[in-house]
């Protein structure tokens, strides 16, 4: 075992050819050149001893028609975040106001279900294209505009519910106490 | 100062802190969710988007879930069970999206779902929305412009829906099986949110035995847990086809 080891070790050395082995006292010897043993080409190998290869499944990698999706996707998104919202939320404000007389409630709690689903899935759509095209300008354009509005409405919410608060809080026991004036579908 | 009254009093507030806390409160989540999803090994790309889109969908569901139960535009406020659905549509979303670590990250969101509603019910126990029960003993608050005491039931639901959070995070990093995690912690929160109603006096105002709250919280576990199916058959599908090949 120890034998054979010291052996491996050696012929190593030997064939190693960036390993400069140096004689003491002797001239400088070449490093010898790897031997390669003799191998046939693959092609010529018979079938059952040539190596199988895994090859995975064709990909499409065609940028030209990622391009294209990434901007249809942009396109289906900018309809759904700015057309989806305001036709569901007009019908809910008229069916609030009892233009239907019938299903009101129901009519109401749909369309807003519709609006806030559309708008969701436009951000999942522009998120699709973002993931898809990465160089594709209309999606980053789209991100930012996404995210600015998000803000302000964030923003325009937390002062919303503050100056509401604070109006509510100013009328104290009757509403004809109130400083600021409500707004008309507040007092009803 | 009123020294004449035993237990805690709260005065309404000057300013207004409720919306300013429910959103810090859902930021903290996303930031530690973030944490977690980081922790986790997945991509930096992943963790933004994912982001993104579940602070969104907490956002959109949690204001329009009042008007869609009540059919009121009037109604329209912050609702918790809203906020829950908001988290379990977005992580759900992005997960089929990217398809990085999918377990985990849904795991990870939904370990943080209880510690953001923990944290954001210490606006309601602050400015005395959704109040206990009538009760006189120990930990007992009372309200300005009223001469009773309540059960803290907001303070309690926040220390208990943290405890939860707690519990997950323990279980997710100790038995590293996210879908086991995220289903535990589904039931404890839908469970303590159940029992916990029945310290509330709105449920006590409902026409039917159950109150909404409760339906509502019925209704977000049972999609909540159809959804974590869904996903563990997802899964097996996709590691049949690796290793079938």
């Amino acid at each position: 075992m120890d034998s054979n080891q010291f052996n491996n070790e050696n012929q190593n050395q030997a064939q190693n050819p960036y390993v400069q082995t140096v004689n003491v006292g002797g001239e400088p010897q070449a490093p010898v050149p790897p031997q390669v043993p003799p191998q046939q080409p693959v092609y010529q190998q018979p079938m059952y001893q040539q190596p199988m290869y895994y090859q995975p499944a064709p990909v499409a990698e065609d940028p030209a028609a990622k391009s294209r999706l990434a901007k249809k996707l942009c396109v289906i998104s900018l309809i759904l975040y700015g057309a989806a919202p305001a036709v569901f939320s007009t019908i809910a404000w008229m069916s609030d106001s009892g233009l239907f007389n019938y299903f009101d409630d129901a009519i109401v709690g749909v369309s807003s279900l519709l609006s806030s689903a559309a708008y969701i899935a436009a951000w999942v759509l522009m998120i699709i294209a973002r993931v898809t095209d990465k160089k594709c300008v209309f999606a980053k354009v789209l991100m930012w505009v996404y995210i600015g509005m998000l803000i302000l409405a964030v923003v325009t919410v937390i002062i919303l519910i503050i100056a509401c608060v604070e109006a509510m809080r100013s009328c104290g026991d009757s509403l004809s106490n109130c400083d600021i004036l409500l707004l008309p579908w507040a007092i009803r | 100062m009123i020294n004449n009254i035993p237990y805690e009093y709260i005065r309404s507030l000057h300013f207004p802190v409720y919306s300013v806390i429910v959103v810090s409160a859902i930021l903290v989540g996303i930031v530690v969710a973030c944490t977690i999803m980081y922790r986790l090994d997945l991509r930096r790309k992943t963790i933004i988007y994912t982001a993104l889109l579940t602070f969104v969908c907490i956002m959109v569901f949690g204001l329009s879930m009042g008007i869609t139960v009540s059919g009121d535009i009037r109604s329209i406020g912050f609702t918790g069970a809203g906020g829950g659905i908001g988290v379990l549509v977005g992580a759900t979303a992005s997960l089929f999206i990217h398809r990085d670590h999918e377990a985990e990250m849904f795991a990870s969101w939904i370990i943080t779902a209880p510690l953001m509603y923990g944290i954001s019910k210490t606006a309601c126990h602050v400015s005395g929305c959704c109040v206990g029960i009538k009760y006189d003993g120990f930990g007992a608050i009372s309200y300005e412009g009223e001469n009773f005491s309540r059960f803290p039931v907001q303070a309690t639901e926040a220390a208990l829906f943290t405890l939860i959070f707690l519990i997950g995070l323990a279980i997710m990093l100790f038995s590293n099986k996210p879908l086991m995690t995220s289903t535990i912690t589904l039931i404890l929160s839908i469970a303590a949110k159940f029992s916990m109603d029945y310290l509330r006096a709105s449920h006590y105002e409902s026409k039917y035995a159950l109150s909404e709250n409760q339906i509502l919280a019925l209704v977000c576990g049972f999609i909540g847990i159809g959804i974590i199916i869904l996903i563990d058959r997802f899964l097996k599908k996709q590691r049949g086809k690796i290793n079938g090949q």
